[in-house]
């Protein structure tokens, strides 16, 4: 079982949103109303941890380790949610979120294979840690910038968390376990299927379409290409180290040296034409 | 693996131990960004890795 060891590791990193977060040292000069639209959108996304979280306790009911590892996740999220909103409060509470704009990040998510999202939630936290470093880096108001390093560095350790369920999966599952990840990693590492590979901005639910990703039912849903491309300037540089994120895990992961999209793609394919080939070597 | 925080490869970090052999509390803090803007969670498996590769200089051997 994983989940005792993290909840112990967790509680060990955890931080205190009163005391740890450096709220005296606020400086308007240093803010402006599109940084702040920005917050309050950031605020939301994170909001959204809620139907993740019961798409997770629906697809692994059959799974009480994970599950139970899942209040953990559920509980860091809605508190990074709590840190900008926190923020919106004492700083800028006109930018603070209606109950309407919450009510509609809320919305269920249609069943899929846990593996896959397992798959999909690794490489959404290791974007995030990087789109968190970079908005850091960007803002120049010490609480904020504050406030995204300290997230940042949760997100890598959910990225981690995430990643030892699915060394789990491979060593009891095999080849079948690997085919799931790699797949979910083809997607979420190429920009040209999706410019925000994020699990917020993928369809979730087929009745809703279009509006059935998290981004395209915040206030602004143009908001987040904006930030990332105009505003933190999330670049090529800042691409490659998400990409080397995965693709370094995922390396360890199936033993394989994967340096490249492209290198993932073709073990991918090997492993669909060997898991064609023989049932018994989907399990190897 | 991939330490996330430090953006490096384990195998960066450790060949870069293999060079300089740091002791532990040094070679986190020059090769890794684990104890000071990272996350922490691969202080273990580093560690670990040390171990295997008899990489690891205890504190008192500084």
């Amino acid at each position: 079982m994983i989940y005792p060891k993290l909840f112990l590791d967790m509680e060990a990193a955890r931080w205190n949103l009163a005391n740890d977060i450096p709220w005296q040292n606020f400086n308007a000069d240093k803010l402006s109303d599109r940084q702040l639209h920005g917050i309050k959108m950031n605020a939301l996304l994170e909001w959204a941890a809620a139907p993740a979280v019961a798409m997770f306790l629906r697809d692994n009911s059959t799974d009480p380790d994970f599950s139970a590892f899942v209040s953990i996740w559920f509980y860091e999220e809605q508190k990074h949610s709590l840190a900008l909103l926190e923020y919106l409060r004492r700083f800028a509470p006109d930018f603070f979120p209606t109950m309407d704009e919450f009510k509609e990040v809320s919305f269920e998510f249609d069943p899929a294979s846990p593996l896959e999202t397992l798959g999909m939630h690794f490489c959404g936290e290791t974007r995030l840690n990087q789109w968190y470093r970079c908005a850091s880096d960007y803002h120049d108001e010490p609480v904020i910038k504050s406030i995204y390093a300290t997230l940042a560095a949760d997100e890598a350790r959910h990225a981690r968390a995430y990643f030892q369920y699915m060394k789990q999966a491979v060593a009891e599952q095999g080849n079948a376990a690997k085919l799931h990840f790699a797949k979910i990693a083809v997607l979420m590492t190429n920009p040209r299927v999706n410019p925000a590979l994020h699990p917020t901005n993928l369809h979730v639910n087929q009745e809703l379409y279009p509006r059935d990703t998290i981004t395209s039912r915040l206030p602004d849903p143009a908001w987040l290409r904006h930030w990332l491309d105009q505003e933190i300037k999330f670049d090529l540089e800042w691409e490659k180290k998400v990409e080397k994120g995965i693709l370094g895990n995922l390396s360890a992961l199936f033993s394989e040296k994967l340096s490249s999209p492209a290198e993932l793609r073709h073990y991918r394919k090997r492993l669909e034409d060997m898991n064609a080939g023989s049932p018994e070597a989907a399990m190897a | 693996m991939y330490c996330l925080c430090s953006d490096k490869s384990f195998d960066e970090i450790i060949a870069q131990q293999s060079e300089a052999r740091l002791p532990l509390n040094k070679f986190f803090d020059t090769f890794t960004d684990c104890t000071t803007t990272g996350c922490g969670s691969c202080i273990e498996p580093l560690t670990a890795e040390l171990s295997i590769n008899d990489l690891l200089i205890p504190e008192s051997h500084e």
